[in-house]
């Protein structure tokens, strides 16, 4: 019996071999492309969505696999879940993935780089083992400034607390220009998403609920990775966080905060949207929001939210298969136009100036300060 | 070097799979019938590498399956015999667009999706085009006998073939039509017999084919549809024939007819009060597209010949189902049944226009006599008669082998009321058997081709034996 597979039983039966989640073309549907790993790691379909069904449903049905095949198909795979939008009946080839890497964790039959993965996320609170202190290097000193319209608690995430920092600090410059005190957790640690996306939803869980209990208190919570906001929408919780940009856009409603584009930059921006925006559309329109607001023309990929491919920065792609993860992302900027991109996930952003550091991806607060006059 | 080592030792190793779980995704397609087991994958590129896979599995008698897409639900690309699985989803290239022939060729790896992409721009489409059109590939298409959208206006996928590339089984390249004399595709027919169509339908058993010229056609500048409803399907069969008769779907790219229980299901659902005085008992739905004055002045003939019929406009249905179907928004898979059973078995097969009641009256008996599958019939207008569907779905853990003997009774029922086999595969292989001087014929001109019959066996009954397998029929 394997619990996480007999799960989704429904699944395994009723996929009708279709090939919509291997690589389908769509155009007045806005799809060009499904399976980013199909795209650009190997075309095989034993790669995508199907090919995790199949599985799922061979080794559920008791045959014998080859389990570090197994293991290296399933595990490079970005959980971005487009195959599950484009399932014609609604099927999900994703969660399949996950159940796979489930079992191959109860198996002992994982990778090394995930296994690695997962012990950095368990020990050190952070994908890349980095020592857990470095999470709050964000913070500048503490400010006597003066905090005239209340305190915030800052949860910046893996992605921009570590992986691409200069988020997080513009975030916080932003915050505090609004007159808002901004704390961080001491100790914070990971929510638990990268972990999910790994296959272990239990010690994600645990990671969670951890955090939900560290961060309840008087103080609202601010958030910036839509990851984070994946982990915390699975947690029965009556705290709600705010996303970052949410949180922006209120502020700029309300006059706290005057922003206005530098002169001497280019007036369009391209929304790069994630993986995150498909699922929740939301941080899509308030992202579009904010760059109006400013006063930016924003461009679209005629394929977003729904039909966007992943750039490679989920489910561990960028260390377990970091040449495909890179191609990947280079896919999703020669898709997009040539000004400055804009993304809500900064998992995303990160990715990109890691695998291209020349390349003009901002999250939205460090756009913010490199493109815009901060009028306090 | 053992045979399979042979058999690609001219394919770059990268593109030659061996491992289990790779050949897991090759054994099937959408259909019912069983899988196969391949123990070789090749992605080959060029005719010439098919060519070469050919020569050496001809050698060592290994049999060999071409698949595109896999999106057909005939069983054609299972791999019954074993052996290698040709996918050909690499020769994905549109190798010339030339409007001024008015022709388009690709190869055989081209999905619909993206060959209507690159047509579109140019106000240019293909003739027909598949249900599956996202995923499905033209190869496939043209191995097994797609239908669709352009079937009212063009008929079938193979009307529209003006020429192909094909990989013989002994490993020669052959082109056919025009090109066999040119190189260029713009006539099929006139240097003797039509070597085209021995490859259209052929479901890869005489050759596999590594490049399709098909006609092109103006894109639709102006698209409607409209539906009728009939009191029943002897007055639908008289009004389809007359449509057909007086050449009135020359604007309609699109049409099919519906069965009183479908009718009512699909507006039921989308509208649960909904009570007219009376409901159809047969309901045809039409989508036009062309010049609008020419689409207009087309629905006013139509509508008065429905008149005529007993028809009466039926937009409810338009407004619910059939509008959708435009762009695909509704799939086959979206069949109410897959939310209670988990998959579909599908039996298409062709029928005179005047058959259509005799096709009904076949599928209410498969309700009636198998009682533990869930049936479905509809039918899609062409040209000149219809392409009858039959559905039944199965829960597939539990209902699988019981569910291919039931195909095979309902094959066996649908030619006892003048149906013939279409989308042959593996699904009508037994049915192809009992035409015994058609298929004695196609016997012979497979051993001709293909003495050791490496290519598809099994496929339209075309097996080492001549003799494929049926499935039990027995209840």
């Amino acid at each position: 019996m394997r619990p996480h597979l007999a799960a989704l039983h429904k699944d395994l039966y009723h996929c009708a071999d279709c090939n919509y989640c291997v690589d389908a073309v769509w155009e007045e549907a806005g799809l060009a492309h499904v399976c980013a790993t199909v795209q650009s790691h190997s075309p095989l379909v034993s790669y995508s969505g199907r090919g995790y069904l199949a599985a799922a449903r061979a080794w559920h049905e008791g045959r014998a696999l080859d389990l570090p095949t197994l293991a290296e198909r399933v595990f490079t795979c970005s959980t971005c879940g487009h195959c599950e939008t484009v399932c014609p009946i609604g099927l999900r080839p994703a969660q399949a993935g996950l159940a796979l890497r489930a079992e191959l964790w109860s198996e002992d039959a994982v990778p090394s780089v995930t296994r690695t993965l997962a012990d950095n996320i368990l020990r050190e609170g952070n994908p890349w083992g980095l020592p857990r202190n470095i999470r709050n290097e964000w913070t500048p000193d503490a400010s006597d400034a003066p905090a005239p319209r209340g305190e915030l608690l800052y949860l910046p995430g893996c992605a921009a607390a570590i992986g691409h920092v200069s988020e997080a600090r513009a975030a916080a410059t932003l915050m505090r220009t609004a007159g808002f005190a901004v704390h961080a957790l001491k100790g914070d640690g990971c929510c638990g998403a990268p972990l999910h996306e790994l296959g272990r939803a239990e010690e994600a869980a645990r990671l969670i609920a951890t955090l939900v209990r560290r961060a309840t208190g008087e103080m609202p919570v601010i958030l910036s990775g839509l990851e984070c906001a994946g982990s915390w929408a699975r947690h029965e919780t009556s705290l709600r966080p705010v996303q970052f940009t949410d949180w922006l856009l209120a502020r700029l409603g309300e006059g706290a905060l005057r922003l206005t584009p530098s002169p001497s930059v280019g007036r369009e921006v391209a929304l790069h949207d994630s993986c995150q925006c498909r699922n929740s559309p939301a941080q899509h329109e308030a992202l579009q929001a904010l760059c109006k607001r400013l006063g930016f023309t924003v461009l679209i990929s005629a394929n977003a939210p729904r039909h966007v491919v992943c750039c490679g920065a989920a489910g561990g792609m960028p260390a377990i298969a970091p040449e495909s993860a890179r191609r990947m992302a280079e896919a999703r900027r020669a898709e997009l136009s040539q000004v400055p991109l804009i993304s809500a996930d900064i998992r995303c952003v990160a990715h990109h100036r890691q695998s291209a550091p020349e390349a003009q991806v901002y999250g939205p607060a460090e756009f913010i300060l490199t493109h815009c006059t901060l009028n306090p | 070097m053992n045979a399979q080592e042979d058999i690609c030792a001219e394919i770059d190793p990268a593109r030659v799979f061996r491992n289990q779980l790779d050949l897991l995704t090759y054994q099937r397609d959408c259909s019912v019938v069983a899988p196969g087991a391949a123990t070789l994958l090749v992605r080959p590129t060029s005719s010439a590498e098919i060519s070469s896979v050919l020569r050496r599995a001809q050698a060592s008698g290994t049999p060999v399956y071409a698949r595109g897409a896999g999106t057909m639900y005939a069983g054609g690309v299972n791999p019954a015999a074993g052996g290698v699985v040709l996918d050909l989803s690499a020769m994905d290239r549109i190798l010339e667009i030339d409007q001024a022939r008015g022709v388009v060729v690709v190869e055989p790896g081209v999905r619909f999706g993206s060959l209507s992409q690159a047509l579109k721009p140019l106000g240019l489409t293909v003739g027909i085009i598949p249900s599956t059109a996202p995923t499905a590939t033209v190869g496939g298409a043209a191995s097994a006998h797609a239908l669709g959208t352009g079937s009212a206006r063009h008929q079938s996928f193979a009307d529209e073939v003006v020429g192909l590339q094909v990989v013989l089984p002994d490993g020669r390249v052959i082109e056919t039509g025009s090109a066999a004399a040119h190189g260029k595709h713009f006539h099929r027919f006139g240097m003797g017999p039509d070597l085209t169509g021995l490859f259209l339908g052929g479901d890869g058993t005489l050759g596999v084919i590594t490049a399709i010229a098909l006609w092109l056609h103006p894109l639709p500048e102006f698209r409607t549809t409209a539906c009728y409803g009939f009191p029943d399907a002897h007055k639908a069969a008289g009004f389809i024939a007359a449509l057909q008769s007086r050449e009135l779907t020359r604007n309609v790219w699109y049409a099919s007819g519906y069965e009183a229980g479908t009718i009512k299901g699909r507006v039921l659902a989308a509208r649960p009060g909904y009570a007219p005085d009376a409901w159809p008992g047969f309901c045809v739905g039409l989508d036009f597209g062309g010049e609008e004055p020419l689409v207009q002045h087309d629905l006013s003939l139509i509508a008065n010949l429905g008149a005529a019929h007993g028809a009466t406009p039926f937009p409810i249905f338009d407004e619910v189902y059939f509008r959708h179907l435009r762009n695909e928004e509704i799939y086959w898979y979206g069949y109410a049944g897959y939310f209670s059973r988990s998959r579909c078995a599908i039996l298409m097969s062709s029928l005179a226009t005047p058959d259509l009641p005799r096709f009904l009256d076949s599928v209410q008996a498969l309700r009636e006599n198998e009682p533990d599958f869930l049936w479905g019939g509809a039918v899609v207008i062409c040209r000149r008669g219809l392409h009858g569907g039959v559905l039944a779905f199965y829960d597939e853990e539990t209902q699988w082998p019981e569910a291919q003997a039931a195909t095979a009774r309902a094959a066996a029922r649908l030619v006892e009321a003048g149906c013939t086999p279409y989308k042959t595969g593996k699904i009508w292989a037994g049915e192809l058997q009992e035409f015994t001087a058609y298929h004695q014929t196609l016997a012979q001109l497979k051993h001709s081709l293909d003495p050791r019959e490496i290519l598809s066996p099994g496929n339209l009954g075309l097996s080492r034996s001549h003799q494929t397998a049926r499935p039990e029929r027995k209840a």
